[in-house]
């Protein structure tokens, strides 16, 4: 059986059981669409906001990102974590108690205010398009490499699956799906690097692995990392602050707890548990879950760092013949994510510091071939030799793949490279199905419901959310195809206008009981305006970027990803000030604050 | 267990027989297992003041502090008068909050400290093949965000529990 046939098989199994069980729990209530009938186990609840949370940016990019980053790709991995200890401790148990449906319904009754609603349904209307923007790229990425297309191509396909699954689903089919989609991913994840770690020191357990010594008796494994990509000119894998700042990894790990805590499709999560003290449990469990990908994840990104160069470079460190080069090479060539340029005409692959294309992407040629077989590209760069690297890099590998083509560089048997397609569509699924849901209860519960047209009857309210669903997909899908950044970068802005908006006035709602609505529209806007502004000041999200993304040119030297952190302060303050100034809230929601924080 | 900390004497001679014998004796009798062992074995007066100030800072964790006791009776003895009531509430929302400084700050240390503003001097230090701090940011903080959570939900339920002793109580007069 050919590796294409094994993996549309492995795939297409694991589509058959999540539809099986979409089928069998489909929501049969308003209440049970919302939020599963609050009846979710804290343990399934637990693994359900595991695969919600994991999204193709975990899966797929961060060992990636890791990889090439080094130490600082712990930013992603604390950042991402620590965000549950502040789930558990100053949102979740108080939000479960408060007990109602969306985000924005607990800002609105709690502020007293509609215009603080739909303020905040605003802001997560926005966040979840953002972060789904990475999902669908995610999902065009793995139909690539599975179907063998383009990546629009791909994006097509998942959309209309996507469509499917969360149209149809309801948060009640929604959370049993994803239980057995963190079983898949979890389980696609670890099996690999548990291969890799074997061959390379011979330690079972990734965790251990990363901190062992080499089979081959060449020392301990990240020793030998950071002398051999010092050799090719790169700086140490473990040295700190050599890709960033320590401020910014400061303010990006600030920023991305903080939005972990502020990101409504978890938050909402934590409403389907029986009891308040269920919230809590879940919070605990699901970080138990997380962190079980996400200790693999350094390991996994060492790991393939090591086995790309050594695979490139050959044992002679001097490049291989491009006729020799595995397979996987061409195949990611022909997806577009692997270019090579011979710079020095030797006819050998190699890799290096240093960029190899022109403006760092290769652009390439729809259909001309070398005379080796190779893509054509048209922006190769000068070819310049780096400092201290021995040869001009040669090769441009985006890093989305290296969790998708890490088995096949490792060669690892073929069940494994095609449980890694069906890990990598659960993940992505996952998130998708769960962000929806939250854009169209937002839309239909919160804006037309509560906002525009307060007379609408339920089955209008549901009719409209399976529209605002398909039109978000479709908006999702066009974001996925011309993505401002890399997957886990698209993500991370998502994580800044939810730390930079939902976090303080949810915290805030909960821990202050002066707060008025004044202090927490205008804490509200002026986070979200700020950080939105940086990012297209920098980035360009839909226009040209006013000013080029480099240090120099960043406030306090923090840069787009971590600008979400100094909105939430600015959040805080004028929230603060603004509150201080106006009248204070009525008596009655000071009860409410009383009653929302002392136990059932 | 804490071992004792007092060097065995040099040699082969009776006098490390002798304590050898003393020391396996304290060692199952299950004393050393106690915190004012290790608190009374210290071998000067300062080394006693400091680790008093360590149990002072760590004791309410475990065992209670003065206001949690003062929640408690509180709980038991209170009427119908509001103010009283109010105060329970607010006793419990207090200690909820202490519990919670406790954990952030741990929280923080780990993460923001070992992680990252003290990463270089840490990787000084090494575990294994990793450098320490990058073991922290890479690995060891996330250990310590999953105990940390675990360890907040068993103390609140217990907070909880008091808070819900103390209304049963009041109900059933």
């Amino acid at each position: 059986m050919s590796l294409q046939d094994l993996t549309a098989l492995v795939v297409g199994f694991t589509f058959v059981v999540y539809i099986g069980i979409a089928f069998w729990t489909r929501a049969n209530s308003t209440s049970e669409f919302y939020i599963a009938g609050k009846h979710v186990p804290p343990v399934a609840n637990g693994m359900a906001t595991a695969a919600d949370w994991m999204s193709a940016a975990s899966f797929i990019s961060m060992a990636g990102l890791i990889a090439f980053l080094g130490y600082e790709g712990s930013m992603y991995l604390m950042g991402w974590t620590g965000g549950y200890v502040l789930l558990a401790m100053l949102l979740a148990p108080y939000l479960r108690k408060f007990g109602k449906f969306t985000v924005p319904e607990f800002i609105g009754e709690r502020y007293d205010s509609d215009l603080a609603r739909f303020v905040a349904a605003l802001c997560l209307i926005f966040i979840s398009f953002t972060y789904v923007a990475g999902q669908m790229r995610g999902v065009g990425i793995v139909f690539s490499r599975f179907l063998e297309v383009e990546i629009d191509v791909g994006l097509a396909v998942g959309m209309g699956i996507v469509f499917i699954y969360a149209v149809l689903g309801g948060m009640k089919g929604i959370t049993y799906t994803q239980v057995a989609q963190y079983c898949v991913l979890i389980f696609a994840y670890t099996v690999p690097a548990v291969f890799i770690s074997v061959q390379l020191t011979g330690n079972p357990v990734p965790q251990l692995a990363l901190g062992s010594t080499m089979a081959d008796g060449s020392g301990y494994l990240l020793l030998k990392l950071d002398q051999v990509l010092m050799d090719l000119g790169f700086t140490a894998y473990t040295h700190p602050f050599n890709d960033s700042s320590m401020i910014n990894v400061l303010a990006i790990t600030f920023a991305l707890m903080a939005g972990t805590a502020g990101l409504p499709h978890v938050i909402v999560r934590f409403f389907t548990v029986p009891r308040v003290e269920d919230a809590r449990r879940s919070a605990a469990w699901a970080l138990v879950f997380i962190a079980l990908l996400y200790t693999v994840a350094p390991a996994v990104g060492g790991l393939a760092r090591l086995n790309l160069i050594t695979t490139v470079n050959g044992a002679d460190g001097a490049g291989t013949p491009y006729e020799t080069m595995p397979g996987w090479f061409r195949t990611w060539e022909h997806s577009g994510l692997i270019a090579w340029y011979d710079h020095n005409h030797d006819g050998k692959v190699q890799h290096a510091a240093g960029r190899a294309f022109a403006g760092g992407k290769p652009v390439f040629d729809p259909e001309a071939r070398s005379t080796s077989g190779g893509r054509l590209v048209t922006n190769p760069g000068p070819g310049d030799v780096a400092e201290g690297a021995p040869f001009a890099n040669e090769i441009y590998v985006d890093r989305d793949i290296m969790v998708l083509a890490n088995p096949e560089i490792a060669g690892l048997p073929d069940w494994v490279i095609a449980l890694i397609a069906a890990g990598g569509i659960a993940a992505a699924l996952s998130t998708a199905a769960g962000l929806l849901l939250v854009i169209s209860v937002a839309v239909s519960h919160d804006v037309l419901k509560s906002t525009f047209a307060k007379n609408l009857s339920e089955k209008q309210e549901l009719a409209a959310g399976r529209i605002a669903a398909a039109v978000s997909i479709a908006i999702a899908g066009y974001l996925g195809s011309n993505p401002p950044a890399f997957v886990a970068q698209v993500v991370a802005f998502a994580f800044g206008l939810a730390a930079s908006s939902l976090f303080p006035v949810i915290l805030l709602g909960i821990f202050s009981t002066r707060m008025n609505k004044w202090g927490a529209v205008a804490g509200m806007l002026t986070g979200l305006i700020f950080t939105m502004g940086y990012i297209i000041y920098f980035k360009g999200v839909f226009i040209a970027p006013m000013a080029e993304n480099v240090p120099a040119n960043w406030f306090l030297g923090i840069s787009p990803e971590g600008i979400g952190t100094v909105g939430m302060v600015l959040n805080l303050c004028v929230a603060l000030t603004v509150s201080h100034f106006t009248t204070p809230p009525p008596v009655k929601i000071r009860e409410l604050v009383e009653r929302i924080r002392l136990p059932e | 267990m804490f071992p004792s900390p007092y060097p065995l004497p040099e040699g082969e001679g009776k006098e490390r027989e002798k304590r050898k014998t003393l020391d396996s004796r304290l060692q199952t009798s299950g004393m050393t297992d106690s915190w004012y062992y290790w608190l009374f074995s210290s071998q000067s007066p300062y080394q006693i003041v400091g680790k008093l100030g360590i149990i002072r800072q760590i004791a309410p964790l475990f065992h209670g502090s003065a206001k949690e006791a003062n929640a408690d009776s509180i709980a038991h003895h209170t009427t119908e008068t509001r103010g009283i009531v109010t105060t329970r509430s607010n006793a419990y929302w207090k200690a909820n909050l202490r519990l919670i400084a406790w954990c952030l700050t741990l929280w923080g240390a780990v993460s923001y400290g070992c992680g990252i503003l003290f990463v270089e001097q840490l990787n000084h230090f090494s575990l294994g093949g990793y450098k320490l701090g990058f073991w922290f940011a890479q690995q060891g903080a996330m250990y310590v965000f999953v105990a940390l959570i675990f360890f907040y939900n068993w103390r609140v339920t217990r907070l909880e529990q008091r808070y819900r002793a103390g209304r049963d109580t009041r109900d059933g007069e």
